[in-house]
């Protein structure tokens, strides 16, 4: 995909940030010359390695099925409450 | 030198009170010249004083009134916790990170909340949060005090209190303002260190770790902190406990060959090669070469970390905690994007951006799966290099502290690829640390030193060696 | 793929998995129904907390992949699927993407057609929205992460099933399963499918109905959809690909704007979550753990018990009535007490809207039942009765006949004095009957019934009549 005024568009999009058009001008450039700059990475034959997610192993995990109820109150840090529920913003227009 | 204050303080010697009303003082004074705090929690540290001095003589803990500073990102119960940004603000955890209950455990006071990039997304904390002070370097104020972790950097230079700060690194970010300020960073092995309560960057590189003015100041703070954790299945079950180096070792030293690269100062690579004239009368010393770290290690890890940093930023979004608006009055998609817009930073944007594009449909192949397999070339030419070689050095950053006028001039691809020199350690998920071994003037020069996999007690002899030979040498 | 068939059908089914804790942290999954009162940092999605898996959703998965005989894999990996709603804790649900749980399984009919199974994988649940309103005047929405979490089974089909009552007959035999591997709890979990039905005339243009709880409705929906479908064709009017909804109410599917529609999920492997390495001998404990699941225990009770399919069929369904019927037919002849059990004791429980072990029916009692049955100390109607009553009441029915003297009386000399007196006292009726009154007989039996009070057999009783009146 080159990067364009659409790229930056639908990563927004995708993303839920809202750039202004000198913001979106700068991301074009920046993003451009990142790309461009990490284009050796393209060059090397990776494809009969395995993935690396975490950099080492490791054992433990898994835990056991036990119940807790949690000790302090986990929505104390919300504002927008009404009868325990906690207030969203609509999902249709 | 924080054992003798700990033993004072578990002896009764020290009135903690008195002795941590005068702390906060000095830092809040500190804080007003070189803005190297988001909060100091007065409150919270003089309960913690309560607590310890209730508890009985000698049996304080091992810890007993030595003073921390904890990065932003780092969760204090009740104590604001931003991670350097304005989305965050106001965020009370109701919990404590495990790192914080154990220090809280072992009686230590913290003190407040250090300075950092916005989220950890920086080599020079310029790129703190929207309406966040940026640190200056307290050896001189128009340079930058390195990055992300860039206020523990500077705080741990400056007082002169029983003190260490406890931070996190991904891709460098204790190693250099440790490099900066003049100070000594450590970053265990992946995992050694639980990452619960930590504000994620990117879950596969994150390490918590600590900075001191001395080697010695790690180990009680690390044998605290470091062990399995019940809430965070990336710890590592095995503990080990460090303990100050008593037999005199000969090490096989790998100095990276990258180290004298061009783009590296000249200064830097001639006390590099004092150094080596000097420890070779006692070490072995080897030149040994990284060419896949050193060059896809910065492009591996920035593809790996803004991937998994755009995720994880994805909860803020203006609910349940931090900056909240009213959500009545709005769709979802568009009271998202507002109050991430009008609170998230410059450089956080970019690396949403970047991130969100690495792993989409149709370039997840080319840039995140790549990545994800680069990493695994990375760390195998890193295990090569650890069957020869006990330690690897290098220098910890290509510069001294630069002005901040100079990194005005950088744009974001040359700021990006200051990281070259800790990328590699951080992608291999190895014990590392930076000591400073030099200067240039009167800023610091770092030792970037890397040991293998689970070998911290290898990385802290050898720090101690270097630390010797600073003293002898008058460095 | 090549389709041919008239209907084709898809589901993917999203079960939960019957547990104490979350799927990603140690908050009670049932418990109080108070909106938020089982949450905490981890499934509110607070900075800093992460997740820790629970090992009991991953044996309840590779139990359920081992049952329907589907390839499990050997490392065990999550991944972010990423998107924004504001249901979801952290804007990116934990799943499984790359790498399922298992692939490959398969479901049989009772015709021996096999459902083939496309993936089975592990996921958390979003959060509940209520909305104040109806979901297109609401201003805004209430969010309860008490659901935020719950651990999930997804189980997707192959475009195999051909169906409506397919559908539903795949989703019984499910049940069925679930309920013999003890991994869904009917009480406290919910089972919900999102469907895909397509048909010919439309050249399979595909339509999706999502969220559609429970199994009745399962055909409901899909016959509705089915109708809609081939009414829209026969009007010349072409089918549009959409996701739909179903009004349960209503009883109709309607349009609905799907809330993923466009998105890329942009998937990462989960780095929080460490690959877990399934060992042959970890297969081999869950392995251990599954008992007779009902397509084996169906042939078995055939061969051993000589019963019909159907009869056999119906008893394997779900495992306490399986082991009912096997603990009667200890004593009993099976095919009385298949039956019984069939017939009576489901129709008495389903009446009661009770389940085997929340009445008072046990295997004990019903042989006790049906051995008084067999001696002919009761009548078939006084058992149905005693049935209906042993559901709620914990009694001794041996007891409680002897102590009520409630035993039928079969005995022939006393059944023919009562007989005998009643010819004697009715002699009006007597005469209606011998000049071709039938129901004079009823009146007549009716009379011995009341003198006997009810405890006379009615079959013998009526023989007896007859042979007295014969042979006056």
């Amino acid at each position: 995909m080159r990067i364009d005024e659409q790229t930056i568009e639908i990563l927004s999009n995708i993303s839920k940030l809202k750039l202004s058009a000198d913001e979106q001008n700068n991301m074009i450039v920046d993003l451009k010359g990142i790309l461009n700059a990490f284009i050796a990475i393209q060059e090397i034959d990776v494809h009969n390695l395995e993935s690396a997610i975490l950099p080492i192993h490791f054992e433990n995990c898994i835990r056991n099925d036990e119940a807790r109820v949690f000790e302090e109150d986990a929505t104390s840090t919300a504002i927008y409450i009404i009868d325990n529920f906690i207030i969203g913003p609509r999902t249709l227009e | 030198m924080i054992i003798e204050h700990i033993n004072n303080v578990n002896c009764e010697k020290i009135d903690l009170t008195s002795f941590a009303k005068s702390v906060i003082d000095e830092i809040k004074d500190i804080n007003s010249k070189i803005y190297c705090f988001n909060c100091v929690c007065e409150d919270s540290a003089l309960k913690d004083v309560q607590i310890v001095s209730k508890r009985k003589k000698l049996e304080k803990g091992t810890l007993a009134g030595l003073i921390i500073s904890v990065k932003d990102n780092i969760c204090v119960k009740d104590v604001e916790t931003t991670a350097g940004s304005k989305i965050l603000s106001g965020y009370k955890p109701v919990f404590n990170a495990t790192v914080v209950e154990k220090l809280k455990m072992e009686g230590a006071i913290i003190v407040g909340k250090t300075s950092m990039d916005e989220f950890g997304f920086g080599g020079f904390n310029i790129n703190t949060g929207v309406d966040f002070k940026v640190p200056l370097n307290p050896i001189d104020l128009k340079r930058s005090t390195g990055g992300s972790s860039g206020g523990s950097g500077a705080v741990t230079k400056v007082v002169d209190f029983a003190h260490v700060s406890i931070a996190e690194s991904t891709g460098g970010s204790i190693e250099c303002p440790a490099s900066f300020c003049g100070d000594v960073g450590f970053c265990p092995t992946y995992g050694r260190i639980s990452r619960f309560g930590l504000i994620s960057y990117a879950n596969s590189l994150d390490k918590i770790g600590i900075l001191s003015k001395d080697v010695e100041d790690i180990i009680p703070v690390f044998n605290a902190v470091a062990g399995k954790d019940n809430k965070d299945p990336t710890c590592i079950t095995d503990t080990i406990k460090l303990k100050k180096a008593i037999a005199k070792k000969k090490f096989k030293i790998g100095i990276i060959s990258e180290s004298f690269d061009d783009y590296i100062a000249d200064y830097i690579k001639e006390h590099l090669r004092v150094l080596i004239n000097l420890i070779q009368k006692k070490h072995e010393i080897f030149e040994v070469s990284l060419p896949f770290t050193f060059k896809y290690g910065v492009p591996t890890y920035y593809i790996i970390a803004t991937s998994e940093a755009s995720t994880n930023l994805s909860k803020f979004c203006g609910l349940r905690y931090g900056i909240q608006a009213d959500p009545k009055t709005k769709t979802f998609s568009n009271f998202f994007s507002e109050i991430r817009s009008e609170n998230l930073g410059k450089e956080a944007k970019r690396r949403i951006l970047l991130g969100t594009y690495a792993r989409m449909a149709g370039y997840r192949d080319e840039y995140y799966l790549k990545a994800t397999k680069v990493r695994r070339l990375i760390i195998d030419e890193y295990k090569e290099a650890f069957k020869k070689y006990d330690v690897l050095i290098s220098p910890t950053t290509p510069m001294c502290a630069p002005l901040f006028s100079e990194i005005s001039k950088m744009d974001v691809v040359e700021q990006y690829l200051f990281d070259q020199l800790t990328v590699g350690p951080n992608l291999a998920g190895l014990p590392h640390a930076s000591i400073p071994f030099a200067k240039f003037g009167e800023m610091p020069l770092g030792l970037m030193v890397v040991s293998d996999h689970y070998k911290e007690q290898e990385l802290i002899d050898f720090l101690f060696e270097i630390e010797k030979v600073g003293k002898e040498n008058g460095i | 793929m090549e389709f041919n068939q008239e209907v084709i059908i898809g589901l993917e089914t999203h079960i939960e998995v019957d547990t104490l804790s979350k799927l990603f942290c140690c908050c009670p999954r049932t418990g109080i129904d108070t909106p938020n009162s089982r949450v905490c940092p981890i499934c509110l999605g607070h900075p800093g907390a992460r997740p820790f898996l629970n090992g009991k959703v991953l044996a309840a998965a590779v139990k359920l992949a081992l049952a329907i005989d589907g390839q499990i894999t050997e490392k065990v990996v999550f991944s972010r699927k990423n998107y924004f709603y504001p249901d979801m804790a952290k804007n990116f649900q934990i799943t499984q993407f790359e790498s399922p749980l298992s692939q490959k399984g398969s479901v049989k009919l009772n015709s021996g057609k096999l459902v083939k199974i496309r993936r089975l994988h592990i996921e958390e649940d979003p959060a509940s929205l209520v909305y104040p309103k109806t979901m297109r005047d609401s201003q805004y929405v209430l969010i309860d992460y008490n659901r935020s979490g719950i651990p999930l089974i997804e189980l997707v089909t192959e475009p195999s099933i051909n169906s409506p009552r397919e559908a539903r007959e795949y989703m019984n035999k499910l049940m069925s399963i679930l309920s013999y591997l003890k991994i869904f709890d009917v009480n406290s979990c919910v089972i919900k499918s999102d469907a895909n039905i397509s048909i010919r005339d439309s050249d399979y243009t595909r339509v999706e109905i999502k969220n559609i709880s429970g199994i009745k409705e399962i055909e409901k929906a899909l016959s509705y959809e089915l109708m809609r479908q081939r009414s829209l064709i026969r009007r010349g009017i072409k089918i549009v690909k959409e996701t739909r909804g179903w009004n349960k109410v209503g009883k109709t599917t309607f349009s609905q704007r799907t809330k993923e529609s466009e998105e890329d999920y942009g998937y990462i492997s989960e780095p929080d979550l460490p690959e877990i390495v399934i060992t042959p001998e970890y297969i081999r404990k869950n392995k251990d753990e599954i008992p007779e699941l009902p397509a084996q225990k169906q042939v078995r009770f055939v061969e051993k018990y000589k019963l019909n399919e159907d009869d056999s069929f119906v008893l394997t369904k779900e495992p306490e009535i399986a082991d009912l019927f096997e603990n009667v037919a200890k004593v009993i002849d099976s095919n009385i007490a298949a039956n019984w059990i069939r017939g009576e004791v489901l129709r008495v429980l389903n009446y009661n809207k009770k389940r085997l072990n929340d009445s008072y029916l046990s295997a004990e009692r019903i042989i006790d039942l049906l051995k008084l049955l067999c001696e002919n100390k009761i009548s078939k109607n006084m058992a149905q009765n005693f049935l209906e009553r042993m559901i709620t009441e914990n009694f001794s029915l041996r007891d409680y006949i002897l102590n009520n003297n409630i035993s039928q009386i079969s005995d022939d000399k006393i059944l023919t004095d009562i007989a005998k007196k009643v010819l004697n006292e009715e002699k009006i009726a007597l005469e209606d009957y011998l000049s071709g009154k039938e129901k004079a007989l009823d009146y007549i039996i009716g009379k011995c019934m009341a003198l006997s009070k009810s405890k006379a057999d009615p079959i013998k009783i009526n023989k007896i009549l007859l042979t007295l009146i014969r042979t006056r």
